[in-house]
């Protein structure tokens, strides 16, 4: 199933995302908040996924531009959620091998000269603490301000290393993922601890697997809406060709 | 807007998911409880009870009143705490510390090389101890531990012994029931005993009662009468009593006036009425005064006593008495000695004068008191008369306590009587009312383990004893699971809840990624150490728990305890 057609279905997972873009779009709108980051304590907790369905989620209303950062150079896992090939990185980006411009990624997503846009790391090997504390990465981020309407930053988590913590500053806000059954009450509140003094806000907290935790909140059924529910598991989206 | 009602909803499946993620934990723990109880199961000896059943006797009619005569409270209760005093006594007689001692010698159980090397241990440990103390007080507590009792019907009751051996256990059963009726038996006749003594001091007790009361009854009779004259003035004889007075009296003035006479007389003789008492007090005119005393009173109660029937015996008899004349002679004749031996020169008139002086004032002085005696006895007879309903009524009552006792005195005799011809057909026939109902048989099928029971137990305790430690694992997880556990450690508002999209890749690749070889893991070690430990404690039970228990060859006669 393509992406858009995805998130146009009764899936319970694009209906959270709609929602989660709905509240965002509002902030953009009225706090001009226009970059958040999407982290989390540990690795494995959805932050990338969280990135992936909500900049698509934002990205199907027309006439917003909204672009998705990767800057998770130890692990890079966003642009294997879009399924889409990296010729020149953000490393080359915040070296100043290339420009910001040919290191965007175009989705499928595009309309109009809207639509979601990627930036990802290219698959060389990069220091990020070197990377991340270039002066590039203010040119870059001011870049993306008057560029994009919306900017979502994938980082690493918080707790094992310290790119997240570098990247905090130049952003708006933070959306703290936690996997339900997974992620433990000291580390989350360890990384709560980490942002609150870094001076972040942290806008919110996205819950992952909350099929066990909590199945009332994920029943499609109400009010008679489950025409479409499917019960495979949700396919990773796809850009269109 | 807060809904605690709401809040405090139970949601049951909750926690199914927690047993649900946790299943391999109560897997585990029903796979090891069960093989753990099977295991026990085949090293675990059998255990056999005999039983046997004791009959008491319900108690004789006749001896009840005598047991209330005697205040026992034993028979005074109803037939339930009869029978509640008799189970109790039982138990305390069988279970106790002598009766399992004597049960011991006789079966000698102290031989069992199990006890021996206990006892011999316990030596070694503390070396100032006798072994034979411990390997009774070792035999004597293990047989506590496998004797119970049950209350089957009113005045039946069972004695149940276990052991891993049938034949001993019936054995046990066999000669603990016997002991008991021989220690029943002598304990009985010991009471009897008792109670026959106490009956007998009871019966000297009424027995002396009676006596001091027939005793008190005649002192008061006799105190009724007066204190003169032994008591002789009777209304019978009162008008004797009075003539005699008078008569006696009339003497005593007779005399008086001769006194007086011879006083003028010893005057004109140039005497005083002093000069008479050197005589008077010489000791052999003083002894003879005395007979002359006693011959006065001899003859007055004399009179009294003839006069019973009230005929004025006082006005007709002989005064003065035969033997008072005598010895006022006599008293004569030794004044007129005594005078001339006092003053030789004096002349024979001088002295006869001083003598018939001395003699005339000893002879009123006599007839004075008796006179005055008599007099006394008069009057006192005369006080008691008027004073007479309330001594009749003290002279009612204790004749009424005479006979009181006089009566419980018979029937105490007769109870005594029945009670002594009961004690003694009980006494014989105490074998034959306390017997045994339902005698001590070779258990055929062991009693314990109730494998069916004990493995059913272990199927339902496995699973239960997983969902504890289920739950108790689920309170000591710090992972975050719902939407509260979440509100609690990150107030920040949830912006949206997703779906699982892969699975979860758990960080603890331990135990819980393969717990399926922990769980055989872990009931073979466990079933290794139940293994270990049951053959340790067996072996140990196996050598001190077994009685072997060596049955006398003449039980009844050379060692069963006499009556």
């Amino acid at each position: 199933m393509a992406l858009d057609d995805e998130l146009r279905s009764d899936h319970p997972m694009t209906n959270e995302m709609h929602k989660l873009g709905s509240h965002l779009w509002r902030l953009v709108q009225n706090e001009s908040r226009k970059v958040v980051l999407v982290t989390s304590a540990l690795r494995g907790e959805g932050k990338s996924t969280t990135v992936a369905y909500l900049s698509a989620a934002l990205a199907m209303h027309p006439g917003r531009k909204i672009l998705a950062l990767d800057t998770d150079f130890r692990n890079p896992s966003l642009n294997r959620h879009f399924g889409v090939m990296v010729h020149h990185g953000l490393a080359e980006v915040l070296r100043g091998e290339c420009t910001i411009s040919d290191a965007i990624l175009h989705t499928g997503l595009a309309n109009d000269g809207s639509g979601l846009d990627l930036l990802v790391p290219d698959p060389q090997d990069a220091d990020p603490d070197v990377l991340l504390n270039t002066p590039k990465l203010v040119e870059l981020f001011r870049f993306l301000r008057h560029g994009y309407d919306m900017v979502l930053v994938d980082v690493p988590a918080l707790i094992p290393v310290p790119d997240g913590a570098t990247v905090m500053p130049h952003c708006d806000g933070v959306i703290l993922a936690v996997m339900a059954g997974l992620s433990t009450r000291h580390h989350v509140r360890r990384a709560r601890e980490l942002c609150i003094g870094l001076g972040a806000e942290i806008l919110g907290v996205v819950v992952g697997n909350v099929q066990q935790a909590a199945p009332e909140y994920m029943d499609v059924n109400y009010y008679g809406y489950a025409a479409v529910r499917s019960k495979k598991r949700a396919p990773r989206p796809r850009v269109n060709p | 807007m807060s809904t605690p009602s709401l809040d405090r909803t139970i949601d049951l499946r909750h926690y199914l998911m927690i047993l649900w993620r946790r299943k391999g934990l109560v897997i585990l723990s029903s796979v090891t409880v069960f093989c753990s109880a099977l295991i026990a199961l085949r090293f675990m000896p059998n255990e056999y009870e005999a039983q046997v059943t004791l009959i008491f006797p319900e108690r004789q009619t006749l001896v009840r009143p005598l047991e209330q005569v005697m205040g026992d409270r034993s028979s005074s209760g109803r037939a339930s705490e009869v029978e509640e005093v008799q189970f109790a006594n039982l138990m305390a007689r069988i279970q106790s510390r002598a009766f399992l001692e004597k049960v011991a010698g006789f079966l000698k159980m102290t031989e069992n090389p199990g006890i021996r090397a206990a006892a011999a241990a316990y030596r070694a440990k503390h070396p100032g101890a006798e072994s034979e103390d411990f390997a009774m007080r070792l035999v004597v507590q293990r047989l506590q531990s496998r004797i119970r009792f049950a209350v089957v019907g009113p005045g039946i009751y069972r004695v149940i012994v276990r052991d891993t051996n049938p034949e001993s256990a019936r054995d046990l059963a066999k000669y603990v029931s016997e002991l008991y009726l021989d220690h029943a038996r002598a304990a009985a006749a010991d009471q009897f005993l008792a109670q026959h003594e106490f009956v007998r001091d009871q019966l000297a007790k009424y027995e002396g009662d009676l006596r001091n009361a027939e005793n008190a009854l005649k002192r008061y009779e006799e105190s009724m009468i007066g204190e003169s004259f032994s008591g002789t003035v009777r209304a019978e004889n009162l008008k004797t009593a009075e003539a005699l007075h008078r008569r006696v009296k009339k003497g005593a003035e007779d005399r008086e006036l001769q006194e007086r006479v011879r006083s003028r007389g010893l005057s004109g003789l140039g005497l005083a009425p002093v000069d008479a008492d050197p005589l008077c007090e010489r000791p052999t005119v003083r002894e003879l005064a005395g007979k002359m005393k006693s011959a006065l009173e001899d003859a007055v109660e004399d009179i009294l006593a003839m006069s019973g029937g009230g005929t004025g015996a006082g006005e007709s008899s002989n005064w003065p008495p035969v033997q008072y004349v005598a010895v006022q002679r006599e008293l004569l004749a030794l004044l007129g000695s005594e005078a001339r031996e006092r003053a030789p020169q004096s002349t024979e008139k001088v002295n006869q004068e001083l003598a018939e002086y001395t003699f005339t004032r000893i002879d009123a002085q006599l007839q004075e008191d008796c006179a005055n005696q008599l007099e006394q006895s008069i009057e006192g007879f005369r006080r008691q008369a008027q004073s007479k309903p309330a001594d009749d009524m003290e002279l009612q009552r204790l004749q009424a306590e005479v006979l009181k006792n006089r009566e419980w005195l018979k029937n105490y005799k007769d109870q005594m009587i029945a009670s002594t011809t009961r004690q003694s057909m009980e006494a014989a026939d105490l074998g034959v009312l306390l017997k045994i109902l339902d005698p001590a048989k070779l258990p055929l099928t062991p009693s314990r383990p109730d494998r069916m029971k004990i493995l059913l137990a272990a199927l339902l305790l496995g699973p239960v004893l997983g969902a504890g430690l289920a739950f108790l694992g689920e309170t000591t997880d710090a992972t975050l699971r719902t939407l509260e556990d979440i509100r609690r450690v990150v107030p920040e508002p949830v912006l949206c809840t997703t779906p699982l999209l892969r699975k979860l890749q758990p960080r603890q690749r331990g135990l819980r990624r393969y717990w399926l070889p922990a769980a055989v893991s872990g009931v073979l070690v466990l079933t290794l150490l139940v293994f270990i430990a049951s053959f340790t404690v067996l072996r140990g039970l196996a050598t001190g728990r077994s009685t072997n228990v060596v049955v006398p060859e003449a039980p009844s006669t050379q060692d069963a305890p006499s009556r």
